[in-house]
């Protein structure tokens, strides 16, 4: 069981992919962020039928050092992803727009079909709504030609806001 | 799975929950009542079969289902969670620990029954728009409804009564002591193993069926082992994350308006949590004004031979000693027999007895959040009546000879309230005379954490009373706003 926490990324961190989808269907697509925003990821595809507390175990320990992904910048229509630190090196760049995602509802949507991207990436797809003042809950997807598949989940959250 | 939207939202099912929600749903309202505890299994329940009961702990079940969470700020975390389907709640805290219960029908599962009115002008001074004359009658529906009178006016003869009681030693005063009305069903009860472990026979009134059961065919929504962790303001109104516990799964609800009636321990926790992860702002004043209602309880070894303490309604009634004025109640030990132990100690605790003594404290304590944890400051030397309660238990070990129990610099309250309380403006109180929040339009409170002082004696009918005036208040914009539609 998990106990109340104080922080929107420990708060979510044990909810499966269903669940996460349902409270996305429910929020904003918002403004898009600007800046730097650090992340937090969870709900991995294939770690879905781990209990809460082991799931909740793994991915809190995903947000130490052992994983290098820090957070995404947004600079306009264009944003990174940063290793290391907040402000590290730039991996997997997207073009930001705003589409209907998954659920058919608006999304900010970001595109890593871009030329500077390996071509492994892409295909990824992110899409992100606004959870709160602040902090954004954000889907990660595999676009392939049979239409898309969610990898992963992740939230990112302005550095004020980061309790 | 698209989220549902609700109506009005209810967070718990308790005296406050309870009420509101029954007389919601009586004035035509839909309304939603989530509660984290399952259905518990006594006769009426089961009647209604209604599915998926927890038993209430007795027996084999005791030790598995007494306790459902335990909190300190010094245990990791925060807190133990021991039993989704636990009926008690601890929170310790040095400077104040209080215990509440969890389940459809809230505190009424473990209350005495003792259904008492505050002093006259109680709801006076608090804020304009409320005094004890609008609440009066809310005081008298919920009466009504638990069925609530004196032991000495009911037919029934109850064992240890304390008016009836010929062995009462000659210092315990009851003339010109006011006796509780109590919730029971006088009569055709035994009342023996009805009160702090649940109504094990229905002889104690218990709100689940007495306002919840008759409610469902009329459109309430209960819906049990569902605890609410997240409230977030949105522009259409909330969104409330819930766990499911029944199939372990959390959910998202969207409500138009969400009323909170966790407990006092419990609004206090949702509120904090959510304001610290940015689902809610404002409330300055959130967690001022906690009191414990100046609850001290005390364990009596009298060891009466003879006598079973236990039998009869838990509480036995209230008595005074001489030239003082302190509110002593006297209880048995009901319940006792749900208790797996060797006979021998079950026959001595049946001899002994549990005084409460209680008054209105101070209410000046403060409820603060830090790292995830509430914490809480009460200093006792600000409420007098604490100290007259210890003198009170201080003389009673010298007139009786037999050694009174109780925590001097620890106190303990079952009957905790405020943090969230109705006043006039944000600076100094969180709630209006509507029960709203006073920057959180649509987000009501109409639990204990709600009241402005200390009521001094039981509190569940105030708390009660409460949530029927805000019921009247949400009626009355609900039919506005359909007019308007109109
Ligand atoms: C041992 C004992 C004896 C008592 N005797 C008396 C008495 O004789 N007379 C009297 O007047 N008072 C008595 N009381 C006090 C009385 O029970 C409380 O004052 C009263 O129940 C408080 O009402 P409430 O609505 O504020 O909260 P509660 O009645 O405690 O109801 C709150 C409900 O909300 C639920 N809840 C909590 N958190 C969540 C969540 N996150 N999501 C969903 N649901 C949630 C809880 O499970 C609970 O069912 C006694 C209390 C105890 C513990």
């Amino acid at each position: 069981m998990t106990s109340l926490a104080t922080n929107a990324h420990t708060h979510l961190n044990d909810w499966r992919d269903a669940e996460l989808a349902e409270l996305f269907s429910t929020l904003p697509a918002g403004e898009a962020p600007s800046g730097y925003l650090h992340g937090r990821l969870f709900a991995v595809r294939g770690l879905g039928a781990l209990p809460r507390p082991l799931a909740g175990a793994i991915y809190k320990l995903l947000s130490t050092p052992i994983n290098p992904w820090r957070g995404k910048s947004f600079h306009g229509e264009q944003g990174s992803n940063h290793l290391l630190w907040l402000h590290g090196p730039a991996l997997g760049h997207y073009r930001i727009g705003k589409q209907n995602g998954m659920d058919g509802q608006p999304s900010l949507w970001l595109d890593y079909n871009v030329d500077r991207n390996p071509s492994l990436l892409r295909a990824i797809r992110g899409e992100a709504r606004q959870l709160r003042q602040g902090q954004w809950l954000c889907r990660m997807l595999w676009q392939n030609d049979r239409g898309q598949t969610t990898l992963l989940w992740f939230t990112l959250q302005g550095a004020q806001h980061g309790r | 799975m698209a989220a549902e939207q609700h109506d009005i939202i209810v967070i718990g099912s308790g005296f406050g929950g309870a009420t509101l929600a029954a007389r919601l749903v009586a004035a035509g309202a839909r309304v939603t009542l989530l509660e984290r505890g399952p259905w518990r299994d006594t006769d009426a329940i089961r009647a209604a079969s209604i599915a998926g009961r927890a038993p209430l702990p007795a027996g084999k079940h005791f030790f598995s289902h007494a306790l459902r969470r335990v909190s300190a700020s010094w245990l990791p975390g925060g807190q133990i969670n021991l039993h989704h389907d636990g009926l008690f709640d601890l929170h310790y805290d040095r400077q104040l620990s209080m215990l509440c219960s969890s389940g459809v029908g809230g505190g009424s599962h473990v209350y005495s029954a003792m259904n008492v009115r505050p002093v006259d002008g109680y709801w006076n001074g608090h804020h304009d728009n409320v005094c004890s004359e609008s609440l009066a009658p809310h005081y008298d529906w919920i009466l009504k409804q638990m069925g609530s009178r004196t032991a000495a006016s009911s037919s029934a003869l109850i064992p240890n009564n304390i008016v009836t009681d010929s062995r009462r030693p000659v210092w315990m005063n009851v003339a010109g002591v006011r006796q509780p009305e109590m919730g029971f069903r006088f009569g055709d009860g035994s009342f023996s193993n009805n009160s702090f472990f649940g109504s094990q026979d229905n002889s104690k009134v218990t709100l689940d069926e007495r306002l919840l059961l008759p409610l469902l065919e009329r459109g309430l929504n209960v819906r049990d082992r569902h605890e609410v962790r997240d409230i977030c303001q949105t522009e259409q109104g909330f969104r409330l994350v819930v766990m499911d516990h029944k199939h372990n799964r959390m959910h998202t609800l969207l409500a138009r308006r969400v009323v909170l009636a966790a407990g006092t321990l419990n609004t206090l926790r949702l509120l904090f949590a959510s304001r610290a992860r940015g689902s809610l702002n404002g409330m300055p004043a959130l967690g001022l004004g906690i009191g414990g209602n100046g609850d001290v309880p005390a364990y009596w070894a009298c060891n009466e031979s003879g006598r079973d303490y236990s039998l009869g309604t838990p509480c036995h009634g209230r008595f005074a000693l001489d030239n003082d004025a302190t509110d002593l109640t006297r209880y048995g030990l009901n319940g006792v027999d749900c208790i797996p132990m060797p006979p021998t100690l079950r026959a001595r605790l049946k001899r002994d007895l549990v005084l409460v003594g209680m008054g209105a404290d101070s209410a000046d304590g403060i409820a603060r959040w830090q790292n995830g944890k509430l914490s809480l400051q009460y200093r006792q030397q600000n409420s007098p009546v604490l100290a007259d309660i210890y003198r009170a238990f201080d003389r009673i070990s010298a007139l009786s000879g037999k050694k009174v129990y109780f925590l001097r610099s620890r106190p303990i309250t079952v009957h905790p309230f405020g943090g969230v309380r109705l006043g006039q403006n944000s600076a100094s109180s969180v709630i209006s005379a509507r029960g709203e929040v006073h920057d959180i339009p649509g987000l009501f409170v109409a639990d204990g954490s709600a009241l402005p002082a200390a009521p001094g004696v039981p509190p569940s009918m105030t708390i009660a009373a409460w949530a029927g005036h805000v019921a009247a208040q949400l009626s009355s914009s609900s039919s506005s706003s359909q007019q308007e539609v109109a």
